[in-house]
């Protein structure tokens, strides 16, 4: 074996160790709710923390790691997300807030990839420290965690490359920054920028603190979990639902673009295509189920453009907030939310899905697929911003969405085998692979995963994971090629 | 004056040739002492070393010269030969580059600082002429002087044309809207007077001013066509700055046959450009790329040959305007007898150019012209200078000589025998022969 695993661990230990410290956090929020939970998630903070020290104490941290090459990298950034969810579910299970230990995995794994899938049917009574637990779990998932730890810790110094690379997503990853380090900085620097705006935005409407800082990190996390079993609809609050929309709309922006709006370069934000795809996609279906909603449902036009509005973006950007049950009107428009499930969000942003960009490029490239067949020697490259695309970019994208395709239609067989239904197991396997949350049918947003078998909820993790490190990450682990020497 | 050109390539070589013979000093240094044998017998010193290394730049006389002129094929040894030798003092330095960023007037001063007074990128002149070229269709040649006020234009004349068989004395032309500077038969150019006719088959130089460029082209019984579709054959840098410059609603082919390279091309055009991986030579694939609907083919490979032949092809084929690179200075004229429409010579706009910097007098802009083997130059008539003592008729000018049109306060007018230059015009001069340092007596 020529892993260099000592590396792996001190990885895997590092990640643990920030986990617990936001389980402390969780556990100081549920003591000051003078609630009983405060213990067990004390409890499960303690383990995480004692588990995760051990592996880095023993990989000897003083020395320095070796070079490293991309297996390491893939195999650290698959197993720092398994472990992370395998010991965020702790707090669910030592409190038997969740007395399953399959139940309390798929909440938690659904937590950090930022899904939003739950398996809990009586949220109102959650005690508050596992609600803000689950909340803080998207936000870390959300920017990527090995991203937060390399903005934190040195330790990872030289090999950062290698990580981020594993763990981030979009076509190509350009850096803006020279080290690897300071790009995670302003990355999550901008992250908690907007976290910061949207709490307070949401705060100043009818939100408590408590539930505006829950929502506030999930919404910027496009995660989706709410503090409340009827979701955003509990405040019922136009302006509420607006902030919302807007921060899903803006955590589902290529990260980088908006350090450039930021940064005042206006022109590169407001030319990026997959940007202006992205919003032109969410005006035009909003607007196709509004029509919809009106004429063939006979909703009044404002009330259903808002909820078509929200329930578009909150599909879209992967949140899997909901003020309506999309699924009661009709098999259209859950085709329409299907499609929208598989495109999701921006490159580069805490949504997760096929990606705009790709989508955008698979279109393109079809396009000119009828221009070579009537010009058989002409050399024509898909172009984005207006620059052409290597074709060894193009040809990894097209594997990539094979593969996403076959994934979804291979899970889709699985899950009916183990007893989902039909549209359900469809509507689970896509929203599951894009960390959408809510999928279709029984499982519509104010539905439960809670009833799908045993084997139908690890799978459903395991997919989730994929899905949020973009496949080829944990799919390598898998290759004969990966593990020889 | 002394001038020490750096690098004896094909811009360096004719360079040295060209200015030899108007009487120049030229010293040429080049490392490879086989590209510098071409010289004996002819008014030239070489120098076998490296125009960057500081000791055969001092063997070469650098201290005295007047000018270095960095011609190698590497745009980064040019820029380091010209730094070197503004340190070691010399008066003017020019560097030929590839970066079309460099030339960007924004970026002079900087590279004047540098030491680099001038810069001139062989690929883009001529990317530009090729321009100009497609938006005039029906002319053989278009230069445009002080905004495009003048023009000079280059028309092939044929048998359906009003001004054949007519001699200039009845043309004429009382408005004095244009002026016929010269005409190109076979092989000689001349410069008309009165009695001389105008025969089918004839190149006729005109100057006009902007207003009257449709009379012009209605007296050569020419009709305006519009370029829309283009096919380029040979993926040059040449054929990627064309790209760069053409307006994006035309659309553009280019027939390139190494695989790899048409590839980085694709990566690199605009979406209105499509490359095509085959031969130029291939009538099957030319014909299914629709070459009889193509309004323009430009041959742009390193093949002079090919480029001729593939332009004949391409006329055959019903594509009225056709463009040759022909760098074989001896075939210029057997393609212009073929009918290619017209010739470009990387060197020879190249060298126009540099030459444009040796003139004492304020020449703004020269002109090569393939063709005619004839310079066009506009020079300013400075105060007190011949030129400026008596009207036009009276300067008995050298019979190679002649003087198109003036830009006085910003209007353009075409000269006849009695108008008297006054200083401070603009002269459009049209000289045969490289006589253009006869020019800068009369203008100084």
């Amino acid at each position: 074996m020529n892993i260099n695993w000592k590396f792996v661990m001190r990885v895997v230990g590092c990640i643990i160790v920030l986990e617990s410290l936001f389980m402390f956090l969780s556990a100081a929020v549920s003591a000051y709710f003078r609630e009983q939970a405060a213990s067990s998630i004390l409890w499960s903070a303690s383990i995480a923390l004692a588990c995760g020290l051990t592996a880095f104490l023993l990989t000897d941290f003083r020395k320095k790691v070796r070079i490293i090459g991309k297996k390491e990298g893939y195999l650290s950034v698959t197993l720092s997300w398994i472990l992370f969810a395998f010991f965020g579910a702790f707090p669910f299970y030592i409190g038997r807030i969740v007395p399953s230990f399959t139940d309390a995995f798929f909440e938690s794994a659904s937590g950090i990839t930022t899904t939003g899938a739950t398996i809990m049917t009586h949220i109102d009574s959650v005690p508050h420290g596992i609600l803000f637990w689950r909340s803080v779990s998207q936000w870390l998932g959300g920017m990527g965690i090995i991203v937060f730890s390399l903005a934190l810790l040195p330790l990872l110094g030289g090999e950062a490359a290698q990580l981020f690379d594993a763990e981030s997503s979009g076509l190509t990853h350009d850096k803006f920054q020279p080290r690897v380090s300071q790009m995670a900085k302003r990355l999550w620097g901008i992250y908690l920028l907007i976290t910061f705006l949207v709490i307070f935005f949401l705060w100043l409407g009818p939100m408590g603190l408590f539930d505006a800082v829950c929502h506030g990190i999930t919404t910027v996390s496009t995660g989706g979990f709410s503090t409340k079993q009827s979701s955003i609809l509990y405040w019922n609050s136009l302006y509420s639902e607006m902030v919302i929309i807007l921060f899903m709309i803006v955590g589902a922006i290529n990260f980088p673009l908006l350090y450039f709006l930021l940064k005042g370069k206006f022109k590169k934000f407001f030319g990026d295509e997959e940007l202006r795809w992205f919003l032109s996609i969410i005006a035009v279906t909003t607007l196709i189920v509004c029509i919809g909603l009106t004429f063939d449902k006979g909703y009044d036009f404002l009330s259903s453009l808002r909820h078509s509005c929200f329930q578009v973006v909150s599909t879209i950007t992967t949140t899997g907030f909901s003020t309506w049950d999309f699924s009661t009107w009709g098999p259209f428009y859950q085709i329409i939310f299907l499609l929208l499930m598989i495109v999701c969000g921006c490159a580069g942003s805490t949504s997760g899905g096929l990606k705009i960009v790709r989508a955008v490029v698979l279109v393109k490239n079809t396009v000119s697929e009828f221009e070579r067949l009537i010009h058989p020697r002409a050399i024509i490259p898909v172009r984005l911003n207006g620059a052409a695309l290597s074709f060894g970019v193009v040809q990894r994208l097209l594997a990539f969405a094979f593969l996403y395709a076959c994934i979804i239609l291979v899970s889709w067989g699985i899950l009916t085998l183990s007893g989902v239904p039909l549209i359900e197991a469809l509507g689970a396997a896509t929203s599951a692979i894009g960390n959408v949350g809510p999928g279709l049918g029984k499982l519509s947003p104010y539905g439960s995963f809670e009833g799908i078998s045993i084997f139908a909820k690890w799978y459903l993790s395991f997919l989730m994971i994929i899905g949020r490190l973009e496949i080829f990450t944990v799919l390598i682990l898998f290759s004969p090629e990966f593990w020889k020497k | 004056m002394k001038i020490i050109i750096g690098g004896a390539g094909e811009v360096g070589t004719h360079l040295s040739k060209l200015l030899s013979q108007e009487d120049q000093d030229i010293v040429l240094m080049d490392v490879n002492d086989e590209r510098l044998s071409f010289s004996n017998g002819l008014e030239i010193m070489t120098v076998q070393g490296s125009p960057t290394s500081i000791n055969d730049l001092k063997i070469a006389g650098i201290k005295n010269a007047d000018m270095f002129v960095a011609v190698t094929p590497e745009e980064s040894t040019n820029m380091t030969a010209c730094m070197l030798a503004h340190g070691l003092g010399v008066k003017r330095t020019i560097a030929r580059v590839d970066n079309d960023e460099y030339l960007h007037p924004q970026n002079l001063d900087f590279f004047a600082k540098l030491g680099v007074d001038s810069l001139i990128c062989p690929e883009t002149l001529v990317a530009e002429e090729i321009i100009s070229t497609l938006k005039q269709p029906w002319t053989r040649q278009w230069w445009e002087i002080a905004n495009g006020k003048l023009v000079l234009i280059g028309v092939k004349v044929r048998e359906n044309s009003p001004i054949v068989n007519k001699s200039l004395k009845e043309l004429n032309n009382e408005r004095r809207i244009y002026h016929i500077v010269a005409v190109k038969r076979e092989r000689d150019t001349i410069i008309p007077h009165g009695s001389d006719q105008i025969l089918p088959g004839d190149l006729v130089y005109f100057t006009v001013t902007q207003y009257n460029v449709d009379e012009v082209k209605a007296l050569t019984g020419k009709a305006d066509i519009h370029i829309r579709n283009i096919i380029i054959m040979g993926g040059s840098r040449i054929a990627l700055r064309v790209c760069e410059r053409i307006s994006s609603n035309v659309r553009v082919k280019i027939l390139e046959m190494d695989k790899r390279k048409s590839y980085r091309l694709a990566e690199k055009v605009n979406s209105n450009v499509m490359v095509i991986n085959g031969d130029g030579r291939d009538t099957d694939l030319l014909i299914q790329e629709n070459i009889r609907k193509c309004d323009a083919f430009i041959a742009l490979t390193d093949n002079s040959e090919t480029n001729i032949l593939a332009c004949v092809a391409a006329k055959n084929f019903g594509v009225i305007k056709t463009i040759a690179e022909v760098e074989n200075l001896d075939y210029i004229h057997m393609a212009e007898k073929l009918d290619v429409s017209s010739i470009i010579n990387k060197k020879q706009i190249a060298s126009s150019h540099i030459h444009r910097f040796l003139l004492q007098a304020d020449v703004s802009t020269v002109k090569c012209l393939v063709f005619a083997n004839a310079e066009v130059a506009e020079l300013v008539a400075r105060l007190e200078s011949k030129i400026t003592q008596k009207p036009v008729k009276n300067l008995n000018l050298p019979k190679d000589i002649t003087l198109g049109g003036r830009i006085r306060d910003g209007k353009a007018e075409i000269i006849s025998g009695d108008t008297q230059i006054e200083a401070g015009d603009h002269v459009l001069v049209f000289c045969l022969n490289t006589a253009m340092h006869k020019v800068e007596d009369y203008f100084n």
